[in-house]
């Protein structure tokens, strides 16, 4: 692989391969961005690559690198290891692949998701804003909204959940009706 | 709702939300890899000096040892026999000269095209183009449909033209998809859509630029205003021949947020002004699953 088809290879999936990590577990930002690092370094020396330049299948064995990296860094965490196994990793994998994927590039998923967020209760949404805009803690807005901490985790959740129902009800009414 | 689902959507808000966008990280990893091939290119150095000192060695050992040579009396040379040479020409490369000006309009089912013997065009089923350009500078104008392009290395330029913009490439795959409203004659079409399959792309329009790489995609658009995006700095367009509104949001500029790096603030003010009802041309790119404005301007 030259350099050139490196930078190129990095500029079309970094992206995906950064979220994707997230979504693995990597706990910090600086955490996946040093595994997408590694992840195309390891391409750039790996003897074997899928042939063609097919984005979807050169994703998929990136993502398979990645997912590597990332087990391998769990293991070698031993002071505050994250919880993860192989087969976990693969059905996160499966997941992925057909949830956030469904339309090659997650494009769809991020439009679903900002209408769904458009339609959000106003209190609703105000958490949201309050947690992941303004980096909030669960206890300050337990204080703000006068709830406990547990009250503020379960009612994130469910509003994820709320958000995740939308999401496909959207998806799947795409598909049905498609442009 | 599942964990993985769960993960998905905390991930999403993150990013929609807080702002904690994907970096880029070209310069990193050129770096790493440019450490990765010297490491790489000293220990082939090493290599390469000890297996010629041991050449070297062997060589000296065998001219030490040997016999003086036998002369050779035969007078033969089967083992070697002369290069055959052949007066067979090689066979001309098709020219498509005579082709240019003709329009070419597809029925049911695609045409496949080659220009140039190095352009190979497919153009969508009910499309319609036109053969143009020059030896080594073939073109084509696109009227209507989707024609993809794999353009082979190092023979010449390659252009696709619309009404809406111009696609320049040297050597690559892509596609170039018009959307306009059905019917005999159609009104010109309002939206084009490219898509990078291999090597890279720039598209010409509303007098900038855009490049894309492999995997990416971008194009032109003109449309009526129907709703500003406050909050991402962005608005939708109804475009004709369009069942959905298209949404595109400003792009963003100056790397990470610790960096300085935020939503095209110029672009952002460029918006505002924009009226209600307002038609406008974009020239726009998808980056971080969002259509970006690279390029926007009155069509009024």
């Amino acid at each position: 692989m030259t350099c050139e088809e490196l930078d190129a290879l990095v500029s079309a999936h970094q992206a995906e391969l950064y979220r994707y990590l997230r979504y693995l577990g990597a706990e910090s930002p600086d955490v996946a961005e040093d595994l997408v690092q590694e992840t195309f370094l390891a391409a750039f020396q790996a003897t074997f690559r899928p042939p063609g330049n097919e984005p979807r299948r050169m994703a998929g064995w990136l993502r398979g690198i990645a997912r590597n990296l990332f087990f391998n860094y769990c293991r070698r965490r031993k002071a505050n290891p994250v919880k993860v196994d192989s087969e976990a990793l693969e059905e996160a994998e499966v997941f992925w692949a057909e949830e956030f994927l469904r339309d090659e590039d997650g494009f769809e998923v991020f439009e679903a998701l900002r209408r769904c967020l458009d339609s959000l209760e106003k209190r609703q949404r105000g958490i949201l804003q309050q947690f992941y805009a303004e980096k909030k803690s669960r206890k300050e807005l337990a204080e703000f909204f006068q709830m406990t901490e547990d009250g503020i985790k379960t009612l994130l959740r469910r509003i994820r959940s709320g958000l995740g129902e939308c999401i496909k009800r959207r998806l799947d009414g795409q598909r049905a009706t498609p442009q | 709702m599942s964990e993985q689902q769960d993960r998905l959507i905390e991930v999403l808000l993150r990013e929609e939300l807080g702002q904690e966008r994907p970096p880029s990280l070209n310069k990193a990893v050129r770096a790493k890899a440019s450490e990765v091939l010297r490491l790489r290119r000293r220990r082939w150095i090493v290599l390469v000096a000890s297996s010629a000192a041991m050449v070297i060695a062997a060589v000296g050992l065998f001219f030490a040892l040997r016999q003086p040579p036998q002369p050779n009396t035969a007078g033969t040379n089967e083992q070697n026999p002369p290069p055959q040479v052949t007066d067979k020409p090689t066979e001309p490369k098709p020219n498509p000269t005579d082709q240019r000006g003709q329009i070419v309009k597809a029925g049911k089912t695609s045409e496949h095209l080659t220009l140039g013997g190095y352009a190979n065009l497919e153009l969508s089923p009910y499309g319609e183009l036109k053969i143009a350009g020059a030896p080594n500078a073939e073109a084509v104008v696109l009227n209507r449909g989707k024609v993809s392009c794999k353009i082979e290395r190092g023979h010449g330029s390659f252009d696709v033209l619309s009404e809406l913009g111009k696609v320049s490439v040297t050597g690559t795959e892509f596609e170039v998809m018009l959307r306009q409203e059905d019917g005999e004659h159609p009104p010109p079409p309002q939206f084009m859509n490219v898509h990078v399959k291999v090597g890279s792309v720039v598209v010409h329009g509303l007098g900038g630029e855009v490049k894309l790489a492999a995997g990416e995609e971008g194009g032109v658009a003109i449309g009526t205003l129907q709703e500003t995006i406050e909050h991402g700095g962005g608005f939708t367009l109804k475009v004709k021949g369009m069942t959905e509104n298209r949404r595109f949001l400003a792009r963003w500029v100056g790397g990470n947020p610790d960096a300085g790096g935020g939503l095209d603030k110029v672009m952002i003010e460029q918006i505002k002004a924009c009226k209600p009802n307002a038609k406008l041309r974009v020239l726009w790119r998808v980056d971080e699953h969002a259509s970006r404005i690279i390029k926007l301007e009155s069509a009024e």
